[in-house]
């Protein structure tokens, strides 16, 4: 290029780029592409996960004041087509706790997958709501016998919510991946300043294509 | 210029060509995903309310709760007005200006109704603190339980009105949510032929607390809120939880079988002791008995009237946690002495300020061990009184010692470990005082070293004393030093001195790692002294 002029260079330049640009989305399209059929039929894979919260355990309070187990649950549910949130609970009281077990099964995947549950920030409206946030002991449990354990209280979620990931779905998995949330009312001094309180929030589960 | 061009134009498409390799494996993470959002859950924590009224009785219907009682010992028909007082907003007394007199038979009534305006069940119990000089004694009283149409259930009968407390600690109810809770509380003077002039010019009162919890197992009440010794006292007949509002002197502390709790609250509790209550318990003060915990927080216990042999407070069988608190003890603070007696010590301070141990235990029998000590973000010091007599912490039983992140400063040692199991980490142990006084005993450094220990801190002296040299204490020593700091600044001054019994089973073993630094101040004392018997170093035997 010696001896050209600027604009000519910048031309170059952006020749080059469109080169590269029509590389990467050759490539992009290479992933998918199978060149040993007569046809050249191509076809694009899909990731669609099936969720379903399989069991909610617990306790719960008796007319008696004792705590019994809880056996209120009804499912399987279809967490991909029910609005039913996993957790509504009124009138909760320390100690009490429920924990949720959940499948994600591969669905109609045809790629394996990465998934992770996360706990949105939650929403507390005044001191009470604040105070009772402190005091919501969430335990996401997942992995061999559920061993892999992550235990944070609902006022550590930041903005950006609190994630934990759930390991690889191959589709060589003969089962379901299961984990289970837990959120507990933990006994404290202050329990007190969390009377009345209420808080929501929300719990989204992804799964990620699984690449190398 | 030219090859700068050129140069310039290789570079410009080299950041193209990354940039489009940059958007490349972008595009890449922009694979398939799919997800779900479970939206709107929701927690909201109950609400525990509880409201009382007291309803004075009236001479005539005025509209309010009328209530016979038909059978018992005092039979009749009561009104009460309509309009109760607020006990949470009024705090004048319930029963004020009743002059009683020998031969009056009235039952003086009042109506108390206990509320449950939250949205839980509430167990619910009434705590007397009664202040009285003898009156006591010539009257009677009796809760009878009515219902919202105030058709009485039970019977009544006449109980002393000495009993009252007892009678209510132990009585409990249970509140529905939305629901209340009724009782006529009645009371009068014994019969005449019973009461004599010894009466006269007494006087009874008694203030009532209303404790309400949530009816769920395991639930607590509040805590009683106290600011004199006298309703200290009351507060520890009945146990729970106690908070401190004052400065306040008690002898010692009686457990209560379920154990106590005890917030400082920034305040000071000074148990004073007496030669009484320490030989009527044992020459020690507080005792915490089997089954029981004593857990004292935030704040300052001063003990005084104990010396080196009376401790103030014994653990004997039982929990004693101090956790945040200033302890200033006269004399040896705490003995851990019960079988499976267990005391942890964390973020706490223990000073005494004569002659004593901070922590101690007794080799006198076996039942007193095993032990279980646990000191945690802590710093025990001994006063300096001779810099020979007195000991941070001394365990001369089997159990276990955990120090973790605690300075210990003694006398004779900062810290004794005569049998056991001891891990010490990032400890700072020192002994920083040239004994006084220590006369015809000659040097420190030969003290106690040509002869069988003896019991107590009849001991050879060493800022760390490891094991057992005597016929006594036939047990293990096993001490493991972890970041650990240990000096004696004296002439002569041993830091750290091994001793163990005849055999591998009970011998002696320490272990240290390369962070920790045992150095005495004279130079001419090694830091580490084997003295004999069975010893372990490091894993190797060094003494047999």
């Amino acid at each position: 290029m010696i001896g050209l002029k600027s604009s000519q260079k910048i031309a170059i330049c952006v020749m080059v780029l469109c080169v590269v640009l029509a590389a990467a989305m050759m490539t992009t399209y290479a992933l998918f592409s199978d060149g040993k059929t007569a046809e050249n039929h191509i076809a694009a894979g899909s990731l669609k996960i099936e969720l379903e919260q399989t069991a909610m355990t617990g306790n719960a309070l008796a007319a008696d004041g004792t705590m019994t187990e809880y056996d209120g649950f009804v499912g399987p549910v279809d967490l991909t087509e029910s609005d039913a949130p996993v957790f509504e609970l009124e009138n909760i009281c320390p100690t009490l706790w429920r924990e949720a077990t959940f499948e994600i099964g591969k669905g109609v995947s045809t790629v394996a997958f990465d998934s992770s549950v996360t706990v949105l920030k939650p929403v507390a409206g005044d001191a009470a709501s604040e105070a009772l946030l402190s005091q919501l002991k969430v335990t996401v449990s997942s992995g061999d016998g559920f061993a892999d354990v992550t235990t944070f209280m609902l006022s550590e979620v930041g903005d950006e919510g609190k994630k934990v990931d759930l390991g690889t779905t191959l589709l060589t998995d003969s089962a379901p991946k299961q984990f289970k949330i837990k959120v507990e009312f933990v006994d404290s001094d202050d329990n007190n300043a969390a009377m009345t309180g209420s808080v929501s929030f929300d719990i989204v589960v992804l799964a990620t294509q699984s690449i190398e | 210029m030219k090859t700068k061009s050129l140069r310039n134009s290789i570079i410009a498409m080299s950041v193209c060509i990354v940039l489009c390799t940059a958007m490349l494996i972008g595009a890449t993470y922009a694979w398939f995903t799919d997800g779900a959002t479970n939206s709107g859950n929701v927690i909201t924590a109950g609400t525990l309310k509880i409201d009382a009224f007291a309803y004075d009785a009236v001479d005539t219907e005025q509209g309010g709760m009328s209530v016979t009682i038909a059978e018992g010992d005092v039979t009749g028909t009561f009104n009460f007005e309509s309009e109760g007082q607020n006990l949470k907003e009024d705090t004048t007394p319930i029963i004020d200006n009743v002059t009683i007199e020998p031969g009056d038979t009235e039952a003086y009534a009042r109506l108390v109704e206990v509320v449950n305006n939250g949205n839980l069940d509430a167990k619910v119990k009434l705590h007397f603190d009664v202040t009285e000089d003898g009156l006591a004694g010539a009257l009677w009283f009796d809760f009878v339980q009515v219902d919202d149409e105030g058709i009485v259930v039970g019977k009544m009968t006449k109980r002393p009105m000495s009993t009252l407390s007892a009678l209510a600690e132990k009585a409990e109810f249970v509140v529905a949510a939305g629901k209340s809770l009724k009782y006529v509380f009645l009371f009068g003077m014994n019969d005449p032929d019973t009461v004599g002039n010894e009466f006269q010019g007494k006087s009874f009162g008694m203030d009532v607390v209303v404790l309400a919890s949530q009816n769920v197992e395991g639930a607590e009440y509040a805590e009683y809120v106290v600011e004199s010794a006298d309703e200290m006292t009351a507060a520890l007949a009945e146990g729970g939880s106690i908070k401190l509002a004052a400065d306040i002197e008690l002898q010692s502390i009686p457990v209560a079988e379920d154990g106590v709790k005890i917030d400082l609250a920034g305040k000071k509790l000074v148990l004073s002791g007496t030669p009484l209550t320490r030989a009527a318990q044992g020459y020690r003060d507080t005792k915490i008995a089997n089954g029981q915990t004593l857990e004292i927080v935030g704040g300052t216990v001063e003990l005084k009237g104990n010396d080196f042999q009376t401790s103030a407070l014994s653990i004997e069988g039982g929990k004693l946690v101090l956790d945040d608190v200033d302890l200033i003890s006269a004399g040896t603070a705490i003995t851990v002495i019960g079988n499976g007696s267990e005391l942890v010590v964390k973020d706490s301070t223990i000073n005494t300020t004569d002659y004593g141990c901070c922590v101690s235990t007794n080799a006198s029998g076996a039942e007193n061990d095993p032990i279980d000590i646990t000191i945690d973000n802590s710093e025990l010091v001994c006063a300096y009184v001779d810099g020979w007599t007195s000991v941070g912490v001394l365990m001369n039983v089997p159990g276990k010692l955990n120090m973790k992140d605690s300075t210990v400063k003694g006398g004779l040692s900062a810290v004794v470990v005569r049998g056991g199991d001891a891990v010490l980490e990032n400890c700072t142990l020192e002994r920083p005082y040239t004994p006084k006084g220590f006369g015809n005993l000659g040097p420190e450094s030969n003290y106690n070293m040509n002869e069988n220990w003896g019991s107590g801190n009849d001991l050879p002296l060493s800022t760390l004393l490891v094991g057992n040299r005597s016929t006594s204490y036939q047990y293990a020593t096993n001490v493991e030093l972890i970041g650990c700091t240990i000096t004696a600044a004296a002439e002569g001054a041993k830091t750290v001195y091994v001793y163990g019994n005849a055999t591998e089973e009970i011998g002696a073993s320490l272990t240290y790692d390369s962070a920790t630094v045992i150095t005495p101040a004279d130079k001419s004392i090694e830091p580490v002294i084997v003295g004999g018997g069975y010893v372990t170093v490091n894993g190797e035997v060094v003494s047999q």
